[in-house]
């Protein structure tokens, strides 16, 4: 696949113009100042966007599989979950990366020939948003799966005391009740 | 017509006309979008009357009419008047700011979270230009020009919001020029907020509990005896020690109060037991109260009345009993009110002596005026002086790293003394990044009564910094256990590794301490105080252990 082959070569250049698309998610004062700190622990945000976008343009490019491309994107959507995106916009940036490679290949006059390469490369984009989607349910239900071991580790302790001091449990009592609850490896 | 193969179907005109930028608009015109998982449910009713607290009702954050009282406004302006004449720093604070922007991306929830309202300069101007209208002769002639802006519902709704995602970490007043310490803009914003019965249930709740039990959680004086029992049940499990619980003892040398947290709930009671080991193998004449049962003060995220009121039991206590001094546990914004508040809203505590370590001799000269002693200080002095007999082997299934909390580090500066501690009863210790530890330490996200469920998505955003320098240290070192010397932190860091970090567990230091320490006495010591099994010390002899390390 020529065109793939071609836009390879410039994979820096589109994953920048997906970066500044997806940076204009953010508000615009935001957005300048996560594209402008480079350092990863200050700005953890722009740097898991850089990163990833970049990752994912390399590793579609690459025709790697949905493995490689899901690892790829999970940082960018495990935090998209948690900030204030309604899901279509969590994950709707996937999907502009679309239009990013069309402008790369409508701008430049050796690539536009090449142009029937993009329905191959936007089937693969589609399935990258997929993916994205499968990422931010993961982490979404993660989010309420949290919020629940809270309660639980809560009260766990509570009830383990109101069971230890039960009737009969010196000698030939009673067995130690489960308080442990179900868990997902049915052990523990 | 042209099929997507074919380049006639892609309009580079159409392309490159979109612009998908959201109009830029200025702050003052965004109104509040209260979004589920960032907003804190509000007081209930009967916690506010237990307090005396005006405006008392049921309400929701949803709600369009918040019930408030009919001269709203005026209780607010005459408020802000007030606190305007009693706190100088608060009208230093709304005066001084020239908007240099050096503390705009220094907050974790800015960082998290990209909402440009919680940059804390934009925060601080949510105060700020009702400041400028009201109290200022440019802000009443210029209006929104000169940044000011008439108070209305939609602003009261709007601090509501955005004061109740600051945790007060102060790590935005790090950086600030002017020294602007916005953490005690938002304490203003929410004490303007309270004149109105706005609260949020988490922190009002346990101040009611507070005020009537003497702790947040409300446990009773039997309930406490029940519980720490409990803990020494498991200790004696763990160890083969029997350790004394003494209660409410007249005439103890040392007052001990710890946050009401570590009595409930993992990994919290761990630290709790790692108290009580070291007291009883110190030999250490102190006792519990079941008055002053709680070190924690969410009076601070409350109001200035309410540190006091809360805080008036400890001195008390420390009377009642006839201590000679106090000695407090891991905690974090217990440390910011009893290192800069206590002594000069309930002191002075001239009834006490100035502490000393009854073991090693240490006088604490900094702590000659509040009398009171942090856990750390006390540890790092006695193994200092090689008094405690430690097998940090025994600990070698942990990588650790340790988490500066935001008020131990930025408050009062304890900064070694835990590390002192770690490096001596862990092999494995190994440090954040810089610009992530230290005065610059990132907050949890759940401090300043954010902790909660509802929020959840906040607190992931907030947590979200602290979480990629804990998961750095994961991936690069094999780091297992973060330590933290906050009860807080104990129980909101858990959930922000499990998102973030996943397998990496929390500690708190006491915890580590007693897992590491020799007790006279002891059997032999195959499960740590989690009664997990100790890996490698199943089948372990005892050998000597290393009694000093200096």
């Amino acid at each position: 696949m020529e065109l793939v082959e071609q836009l390879r070569g410039r994979q820096e250049a589109i994953a920048r113009r997906w970066l500044e698309d997806t940076l204009a998610t953010y508000a615009a004062e935001t957005a300048r100042r996560l594209d402008r700190d480079q350092d990863r622990f200050t700005n953890p945000v722009g740097y898991a966007l850089r990163t990833g976008t970049q990752a994912v343009v390399a590793g579609l490019l690459e025709g790697r599989t949905a493995e490689v491309l899901s690892g790829c994107l999970d940082e960018i959507i495990r935090i998209r979950a948690v900030q204030e995106f309604a899901p279509s916009q969590a994950v709707g940036f996937v999907f502009r990366l679309r239009e990013v490679i069309r402008a790369e290949v409508q701008g430049d006059s050796t690539l536009r020939p090449l142009a029937s390469g993009l329905g191959e490369l936007e089937e693969r984009i589609e399935r990258l948003g997929l993916l994205a989607f499968d990422l931010y349910m993961k982490y979404r239900q993660r989010i309420f799966e949290l919020r629940v071991n809270e309660m639980k580790r809560s009260v766990a302790k509570v009830i383990e005391r109101m069971n230890r001091f039960r009737p009969g449990a010196e000698g030939g009592g009673l067995e130690d009740p489960g308080t442990d609850g179900p868990s997902e490896r049915g052990s523990g | 017509m042209p099929t997507p193969d074919e380049m006639a179907y892609y309009r580079q005109e159409e392309l490159l006309e979109i612009d998908y930028r959201p109009p830029e608009r200025g702050w003052m015109d965004t109104p509040v979008d209260f979004r589920r998982g960032s907003y804190i449910y509000p007081g209930k009713a009967k916690m506010l009357e237990i307090l005396g607290l005006p405006n008392p009702r049921d309400w929701a954050v949803t709600d369009e009419d918040w019930k408030l009282p009919d001269n709203w406004k005026q209780i607010v302006l005459e408020g802000m008047a007030e606190r305007l004449r009693k706190y100088r720093s608060f009208k230093v604070f709304m005066d001084s700011c020239v908007r240099c922007g050096a503390c705009a991306d220094k907050c974790h929830f800015f960082i998290g979270g990209g909402d440009p309202k919680n940059m804390p300069v934009l925060r601080s101007e949510l105060l700020r230009s009702v400041y400028r209208k009201d109290f200022t002769a440019l802000g009443k002639v210029l209006g929104k020009l000169g940044g000011a802006r008439e108070l209305t519902v939609d602003v009261i709704k709007e601090w509501f919001y955005y004061f109740y995602q600051c945790t007060e970490c102060r790590r935005c007043s790090v950086f600030c020029p002017f020294g602007i310490d916005t953490a005690e803009i938002t304490m203003m914003g929410r004490e303007l907020l309270g004149l109105l019965g706005i609260y949020v249930n988490w922190v009002i709740e346990p101040v009611a509990n507070c005020y009537r039990y003497g702790n947040h959680l409300g446990i009773q004086p039997h309930g406490l005896l029940d519980t720490l029992e409990f803990m020494a049940d498991d200790i004696e499990e763990a160890t083969g020690i029997r350790v004394d619980i003494p209660m409410n003892k007249k005439g103890a040398e040392i007052l001990f109060v710890t946050p009401s947290g570590d009595f409930v709930a993992d990994p919290g009671i761990f630290t709790c037991m790692g108290y009580m080991l070291l007291f009883h193998e110190l030999g250490l004449d102190y006792t519990w109260s079941s008055y002053a049962s709680e070190g924690g003060n969410f009076g601070l995220f409350t109001s200035h009345e309410m540190i006091k009121r809360l805080n008036a039991k400890i001195y008390a206590e420390a009377k009642r009993l006839g201590v000679k001094w106090i000695l407090g546990g891991e905690c974090g914004h217990m440390w910011r009110v009893l290192h800069q508040y206590m002594d000069t809203v309930n002191g002075p505590a001239d009834f006490l002596e100035v502490p000393r370590s009854p073991i090693t001799g240490t006088v604490f000269e900094n702590a000659r005026s509040t009398k009171m002693v942090h856990i750390m200080e006390f540890v790092a002095d006695l193994i200092h002086h090689g008094k405690l007999k430690l097998r940090p082997e025994r600990n070698d299934y942990v990588r650790v790293t340790f988490h500066d909390s935001c008020n131990p580090a930025r408050a009062m500066g304890l900064l070694e003394e835990p590390r002192y501690v770690l490096r001596h009863v862990c092999n494995h210790f190994y440090e954040m990044p810089e610009n992530t530890i230290r005065e610059q330490t990132f907050c949890c996200g759940g401090g300043a009564g954010l902790g909660t469920d509802e929020n959840m998505e906040m607190r992931l955003r907030g947590g979200l910094p602290r979480g990629a320098a804990v998961r750095y240290v994961q991936e690069k070192y094999g780091v297992n256990r973060l330590a933290a010397i906050c009860a807080i932190d104990r129980a909101t860091l858990v959930t922000v590794c499990d998102y973030w970090a996943p397998g990496v567990k929390v500690t708190g230091i006491t915890e580590l301490v007693a897992n590491a320490m020799v007790f006279e006495g002891e059997h032999e010591r195959k499960v740590d105080l989690r009664l997990e099994p100790i890996p490698g010390m199943e089948g372990e002899q005892e050998s000597e252990g290393s009694g000093s390390d200096e």
